[in-house]
């Protein structure tokens, strides 16, 4: 059963897409803040995460910075999720090394696609 | 009667923009994202009856989404300020169709079971009326916080 990650801070946020990604048969980890995010990838076991990039403590940006420059967590995908969806911010978003990018509210079909894209690059031949 | 709220030029405006679009963006996707989830919890549970409801909540959801994306898209330059007027009037009808939608599903939750709404309904309900504080305060000219518009 694939791991993901969830950082983000809105709590019902992290509630409804918990439950809606469990329902698809993930197993799913929340926290609210990018510190907490990092320390949580670092202590391994992800698939992948879903990085809110508006986050209190440490944005997603440098979150993603952080963890795309430590080797122990690097090669795990990270998925930019915002809701300020201005041009330039999935560029922004790949530019700091996030693997794809999507708008909140959340097109669920869409992320899918997109989560199953990027384990199905992880999984062994 | 128009915009009366010019935004700061430049970056700035573009950060102020952006923080709108933001605020009113979270409240829709929690409106969209739990009317998805029950219309999920309905039909593993049985319950078809509510999804019509359900459905209607998460279509005005999505009408109010790109009401927003279409009011509140990025300025071209530093001459174009995004107008707020229009978000009530884009906004408040799926707002209200939200509000009835919700209103008649708390019937008919109280019905089938007794139980009173779910806590996911109340989150809607909750996330619509943050929507709607937030378009008064994006258009204050437009809308006080008490006024219902009527025959929307």
């Amino acid at each position: 059963m694939p791991k993901i990650l969830l950082i983000e801070d809105n709590e019902l946020n992290r509630d409804m897409l918990s439950r809606r990604l469990e329902r698809k048969g993930y197993e799913v980890a929340s926290v609210s803040d990018g510190r907490a995010g990092i320390a949580a990838a670092e202590a391994g076991g992800f698939d992948l995460i879903l990085m809110d990039m508006s986050l209190p403590e440490l944005d997603g940006w440098e979150a993603t910075r952080w963890l795309k420059a430590n080797p122990a967590t690097r090669a795990v995908p990270i998925i930019a999720l915002t809701a300020h969806a201005m041009p330039g911010d999935r560029e922004r978003a790949l530019e700091a090394g996030c693997d794809d990018y999507d708008t909140k509210p959340i097109d669920f079909p869409r992320l899918l696609g997109k989560i199953e894209a990027l384990l199905a690059l992880q999984a062994p031949p | 009667m128009s915009d009366t709220s010019p935004a700061p030029a430049g970056g700035d405006a573009r950060t102020a923009l952006s923080a709108i679009r933001h605020g009113l963006r979270t409240p829709i996707n929690i409106i969209i994202g739990y009317a998805e989830l029950m219309i999920e919890d309905a039909e593993d549970s049985g319950q078809p009856a509510l999804t019509p409801d359900l459905q209607e909540i998460a279509g005005q959801g999505r009408q109010a989404l790109a009401a927003v994306d279409r009011l509140l898209a990025e300025p071209s330059g530093p001459d174009d300020i995004a107008d707020r007027s229009g978000l009530p009037a884009a906004l408040l009808p799926p707002i209200d169709h939200i509000r009835a939608a919700c209103s008649r599903l708390r019937g008919q939750l109280a019905e089938a079971d007794g139980a009173g709404p779910s806590a996911d309904l109340g989150r809607i309900e909750a996330a619509t009326e943050q929507l709607r504080a937030l378009v008064a305060q994006a258009a204050p000219d437009r809308l006080r916080t008490d006024e219902v518009p009527a025959g929307r």
